[in-house]
């Protein structure tokens, strides 16, 4: 092999490394944009051990009604929520109106371009006055779509799925979160 | 003087090829194609200072990194020089007609020294002076325009100081080919010893590879260190220190340089003096053993034969192949050339990914390293098929019995190249072995098999075209006569496609590897681009071999 070729071969050699150490490591191409890799729910801010019960006064009548409630975000994990004040409760029926979850939501990685997320519901369970009167929720979600209200206009379970408004850089991304309000296995007592 | 101008004239000829001065067409063609190659290399110096001076070096330490590049160079062209003298001047063939020439060994010594000197004037002119151009460009500024036309003047001097040095060193480098040429084990001995060193090297090279390399973090250490390093190397090489300053001048207080100086002037001069003290030491020591040392090479003593072998039959194929082998076993220069290729392109690549292996690299990263590495694994091996460019020429006068062996002439030929068609296979099953072993998380084993049947695909349709090209434009009168070709046109056609088709692979295994559906689907398309490529050009080589060979 003639000198020169021995030269460029070198050359070559030495530019594979460093065209690799300092584009392949700096360059971007294909993942210029982030996207969501992980949601995780935020229960006020951080997760509460225990259940907390709260008590609530319906139609100017003292009434406690003990009740626990807890959302399932997988089979093992479930997450105490915070309970709203407006809560209509229907003695005759054993149910209750009215009970508003506030959840909130963080995603990762904190510099994803989009971090918008989705919700997808049981359309059935879905309020609507014109499509479904029956629907046991409604639903709000704020305007940064990292955070969600779900009011419940009867007892009911719900499961949605929360997924990024924009999938990519791999596997699709998807949290499933089920909230149940259950009335606690307790006699309701009213105080005079 | 007339018998030199002619004997000189005559070498010359017969050296350098001068069919480019027959018409006006070629000539012109030929000043494009070589201001056209002066300016792409001066062009690649520029931008290499320009990346040098932009990441790790200052500008005031250009001289210092010139010091190292020029005695690079200029000590690789003192180590071939030396084995090409000792070649041109002691076993040459055309020293058996030269010898009968009426001129005396001393004028045939003085034109074999002039001949070689303009080689080499012609050759330092288009490496070495364009990469000072681009240097003087760079740094115009400071060395002022006055650096280009100096460095012009000066490289004529060198080339002559370069040759005689060797010249003077080809005496004993003789005595050692004598006995290598003597005692074949040696070589080999010599072999193994240096690919022991290619091994002990390359654990001491791996050795120093960081866990994690990140180039923007080592750029600050490696920088002190280059820069120390640069410094110290002016005090080492105290010779092309001086050259360095003969070529840029003297600082002046304004921190540019000048060449119109008493020092200059001074360095010139020791220059020229150093160029004719060779020179007589060369006239005075060297050429008194010309003639013996010359003639000795072509005169032998026949041994003596103590027990015959009995003379086994064979089939025509096997018995063809077992020649060429033969052959090329006995060429040391060939086998070994090319076994030190085929054994560094495994240790290359595995240095390669061990060097990629520590670098966090992304997913373009990633992908970039695996094009990388077939462009490696692609690369030494094609540019080593210059060597089969001149394989048929090589033959000289004999190559034209290949047209009266009343067989068919493309056994004959095939055989020829079945040591090169065979051999680089396991080098190249190894550079994928080797590869797989960074990879395995991402490449099958069948995306190897199918990547390794790539780049043997590629190595074989390169050997045929290189084959073809020698055989289509055949260099044999070259050959007979002085025993070398200088200028090769089949050997640089070769070398070029060598890295033509690396890069056209290294390129589109970029983007096939990035694409989805992934590794196995890219690895199956680039085989089958090899593939196509293989019959194409076989499919070529065997219409043209009847074409040349079977007059109709």
């Amino acid at each position: 092999m003639k000198k020169s070729v021995i030269l460029l071969i070198i050359i070559v050699y030495v530019a594979s490394v460093l065209m690799v150490g300092l584009l392949g490591v700096k360059m971007n191409l294909g993942e210029q944009v982030k996207y969501v890799t992980q949601i995780e729910y935020l229960p006020d801010g951080e997760l509460k051990a225990e259940t907390e019960e709260k008590k609530t006064y319906v139609s100017g009548t003292k009434r406690e009604i003990v009740y626990s409630s807890r959302y399932k975000v997988s089979d093992t994990e479930m997450y105490d929520v915070v309970i709203g004040d407006n809560i209509v409760y229907d003695e005759a029926n054993e149910t209750f109106e009215a009970v508003t979850f506030e959840i909130n939501f963080r995603t990762y990685p904190d510099d994803a371009k989009t971090k918008t997320l989705k919700f997808s519901f049981e359309e059935d369970k879905l309020y609507d006055k014109d499509k479904n009167p029956s629907g046991s929720i409604s639903v709000e979600k704020d305007s940064k779509g990292d955070s969600l209200t779900v009011t419940f206009l009867k007892n009911d379970s719900v499961t949605f799925k929360v997924t990024p408004t924009v999938q990519g850089g791999g596997a699709d991304v998807s949290l499933y979160v089920k909230i149940t309000t259950v009335k606690k296995n307790k006699t309701p007592s009213v105080t005079n | 003087m007339g018998q030199l101008k002619a004997l000189v004239l005559m070498q010359l000829k017969d050296k350098l090829d001068f069919g480019f001065m027959n018409t006006k067409r070629t000539l012109i063609r030929k000043i494009v194609f070589t201001l056209l190659k002066f300016a792409i290399t001066a062009a690649a110096c520029y931008l290499v200072n320009l990346i040098l001076t932009l990441f790790i070096f200052n500008a005031s330490d250009e001289p210092k990194i010139m010091i190292f590049v020029l005695a690079l160079l200029l000590v690789i062209s003192l180590v071939s020089c030396t084995i090409e003298l000792v070649r041109a001047l002691y076993f040459a063939d055309d020293n058996r007609v030269l010898i009968t020439f009426p001129v005396s060994a001393n004028v045939i010594f003085i034109s074999k020294i002039i001949v070689y000197y303009i080689y080499e004037l012609i050759r330092e002119y288009m490496l070495i002076l364009p990469i000072l151009v681009g240097f003087g460009i760079f740094n115009m500024a400071r060395f002022t325009f006055w650096f280009i036309p100096w460095s012009f003047i000066v490289m004529l001097f060198v080339p002559c100081i370069v040759v005689l040095a060797a010249a003077l060193i080809s005496i004993p480098s003789l005595f050692v080919a004598r006995f290598a040429n003597k005692h074949p084990t040696t070589k080999l001995v010599l072999f193994f010893i240096l690919a022991g060193a290619v091994v002990w090297a390359t654990v001491a090279v791996v050795g120093v590879i960081p866990e994690n390399l990140d180039f923007t973090k080592i750029v600050p250490p490696l920088r002190r260190a280059l820069v120390d390093f640069f410094g110290r190397i002016g005090k080492y090489l105290p010779p092309v220190a001086a050259l360095v300053d003969l070529l840029t001048g003297e600082q002046n207080k304004s921190l540019t340089y000048s060449i119109f100086t008493t020092r200059t002037a001074m360095y010139f001069g020791i220059l020229v003096l150093s160029a004719v003290v060779l020179f007589a030491a060369t006239y005075f020591v060297s050429r008194p053993l010309f003639f013996r040392m010359m003639s000795k090479s072509f005169e032998f003593e026949k041994k003596a034969i103590n027990k015959a072998k009995l003379n086994k039959k064979h089939g025509r194929l096997y018995a063809f192949t077992l020649k060429e082998f033969r052959l090329c076993i006995l060429n040391t220069d060939v086998s070994l050339s090319f076994l030190t290729v085929y054994m560094l392109v495994p240790v290359m690549i595995f240095i390669l990914n061990k060097l990629y292996s520590a670098i966090n690299t992304r997913l373009a990263g990633q992908v970039m390293t695996y094009a990388f590495s077939l462009l490696i694994m692609l690369l030494p091996m094609l540019a080593s098929n210059g060597m089969i460019a001149k394989l048929f020429s090589s033959e000289g006068r004999a190559a034209y019995m290949k047209k009266t062996e009343p067989v068919n002439i493309l056994e004959p030929i095939f055989a020829k190249l079945s040591f090169f068609l065979i051999l680089s296979v396991p080098s190249m099953i190894a550079s994928v072995i080797v590869f797989g072993s960074f990879v395995h998380e991402s490449f099958d084993w069948y995306d190897l098999a199918l990547l390794a049947g790539t780049i043997i695909l590629v190595q074989w349709a390169h050997i045929l075209y290189s084959a073809l090209t020698d055989i289509m434009n055949p260099q044999n009168e070259q050959y007979a006569t002085v025993g070398e070709s200088a200028q090769n046109p089949n050997e640089n056609k070769s070398t070029l496609t060598a890295f033509i088709l690396s890069a056209f692979f290294a390129f589109f295994g970029y983007v096939l590897f990035g694409e989805n559906p992934g590794i196995t689907g890219a690895v199956v398309k680039l085989f089958l681009i090899a593939a196509v490529l293989f019959g194409v050009t076989t499919f070529i080589f065997v219409k043209s071999i009847k074409a040349y060979y079977y007059e109709k």
